[in-house]
């Protein structure tokens, strides 16, 4: 497993791309901190962590998927994937080096380029909460690993780069932009009484929805959401909603890399 | 000398194509066999399934009394394999693209300075591998394949690419393999390399195998003519 961290994390902060991620998060972070510069005091749910926390889900879950799906996709399509197979190397041991190595990779350079747009921003006089800015540090952070072993998943099933960008890109349309549409659209054939609770069952289908609304309702802002969601905003907002969050991400994680393992396994020996 | 390597009614199938008719193969310890036959004659599909990579249709294949099905792992860890292309890990340099293969191999990594230099790649250990040519591409590929002094070796048209001087080096490194006993299954479309170092040539064609020839020898030169003829007449 080790083996594998290592030859992905060299890999990854060896290739040209790995650098245009610190560019763009210097400058997306930056330009976002430095709108505050008007406002007085930036905490909780506001206009511009809302446009903080949409940017950050419309970009991290689809790099993620694109670099988790395309690091195994890459590997089956040039030959890399067949020699490794020759080797006594198990799936899991695979498959958890991989996700280990990029999640570290996209760690690395988020917290770097986040560490310094948030230099730029105190720089230039702006006050940044620190727990405001742990909250979207510690949001991107689980988007980051959520969305990488999803992307994992889909480079365990596909055998091109094609079919991975392909696939990572209509999750990630349907997960992040089309979402609120579709839910309408498919609530809307349940019974009324029906769409409260289908609402919240919907809600965990999509971990970025989770996310988003777990950070919303530790922000205390839970209120935007809407009635149906009372109940789910004051369980977050307890002690307990950590545990939620905790058991939902184990959950998620031990569900996506099984199934991706059962996928790497019959691919490796087809 | 004990039977090394043995495949019974093997056979592959994909969809409705059929890439292997069943096809059976006792290779001895030492001993070195050449796959011959053109382009989708089903060499690579045969030494595919011999490296564990694919999975056969039917029929059973041994190394020793270890089953590719029954114990997949223990059966590649005695086994040293060498694709016919490689495009990956360019970045990495020639030294860390061994390191890696090493560990995953559990040899030592005096191993690889070992192999760096069998290789002839001692000048260029720390050139990434998209700077190195075809040529040195299969020698490092060759290398990775010996690290950790595999009992059976499968390799995929490994002259390909090679310069005279490297085929001249490549066949010693084979014939000292043989010696010591490493047994050997390689496909080739270069007649003069089967005949210096293959004991058996298998001729392969649809998916079958069509002919095979036994050296003996005593005459290199009428082998690799005859090896030639029928290359020209099969392939």
């Amino acid at each position: 497993m080790w083996t594998i961290w290592l030859s992905e994390w060299r890999t990854l902060t060896r290739q040209r791309t790995y650098y245009t991620f610190l560019l763009l998060w210097v400058i997306v972070f930056s330009l976002l901190f430095l709108l505050e510069r008007n406002n007085e005091g930036l905490t909780g749910y506001t206009n511009t962590s809302g446009t903080i926390v949409n940017i950050i889900l419309y970009l991290l879950p689809l790099f993620m998927m694109l670099t988790g799906s395309f690091s195994i996709a890459n590997e089956v399509e040039n030959g890399e994937w067949q020699l490794i197979c020759t080797y006594p190397l198990s799936n899991t041991s695979y498959l958890l080096g991989k996700l280990a190595g990029l999640f570290t990779a996209q760690v690395a350079v988020f917290t770097l380029s986040f560490g310094l747009s948030m230099a730029i921003g105190l720089a230039s006089g702006i006050t940044l909460p620190s727990k405001w800015l742990f909250d979207i540090y510690l949001f991107s952070l689980l988007l980051i690993i959520v969305f990488l072993i999803l992307g994992l998943f889909i480079g365990s099933i596909v055998n091109t780069r094609w079919k991975a960008l392909m696939a990572s890109v209509i999750i990630w349309f349907f997960f992040i932009m089309i979402w609120p549409t579709a839910l309408i659209a498919v609530l809307g054939l349940f019974p009324y009484p029906l769409i409260a609770t289908m609402m919240k069952i919907a809600m965990f289908l999509n971990p970025a929805e989770f996310l988003r609304v777990f950070l919303i309702s530790k922000w205390k802002s839970g209120a935007v959401f809407g009635q149906s969601y009372d109940a789910l905003v004051q369980l977050f907002q307890s002690e307990a909603g950590w545990y939620i969050l905790v058991c939902y991400l184990l959950g998620y994680l031990v569900v996506f890399v099984a199934l991706s393992i059962l996928c790497l396994r019959r691919r490796s020996w087809t | 000398m004990s039977i090394r390597l043995e495949m019974i009614n093997v056979s592959k199938k994909f969809k409705k194509k059929i890439a292997l008719h069943p096809f059976s193969l006792k290779v001895m310890e030492g001993e070195c066999i050449a796959l011959c036959g053109g382009n989708g004659a089903g060499k690579s599909t045969l030494l595919h399934i011999l490296a564990g990579i694919s999975r056969p249709s039917t029929g059973t294949v041994k190394i020793g009394q270890i089953s590719l099905q029954q114990s997949r792992k223990e059966y590649v860890s005695h086994i040293g394999y060498m694709p016919d292309e490689f495009f990956a890990q360019e970045t990495m340099t020639v030294a860390e693209f061994l390191r890696f293969y090493a560990r995953l191999r559990k040899t030592s990594f005096s191993r690889v300075a070992e192999l760096i230099q069998a290789m002839g790649l001692e000048k260029k250990k720390n050139e990434q591998i998209r700077n190195l040519s075809k040529g040195m591409r299969q020698r490092l590929l060759f290398g990775q394949a010996l690290l950790g002094f595999p009992p059976v070796l499968i390799l995929d048209e490994p002259t390909n690419g090679l310069d005279p001087n490297w085929i001249d080096a490549f066949i010693q490194l084979l014939k000292d393999r043989k010696q010591a006993g490493t047994t050997i299954v390689f496909s080739t479309h270069m007649m003069d390399v089967a005949a210096e170092v293959a004991d058996r040539v298998i001729f392969m064609e649809d998916g079958q195998e069509v002919m095979v020839l036994a050296n003996n020898y005593r005459n290199p030169g009428e082998f690799m003519d005859k090896l030639l003829h029928l290359y020209r007449k099969k392939g």
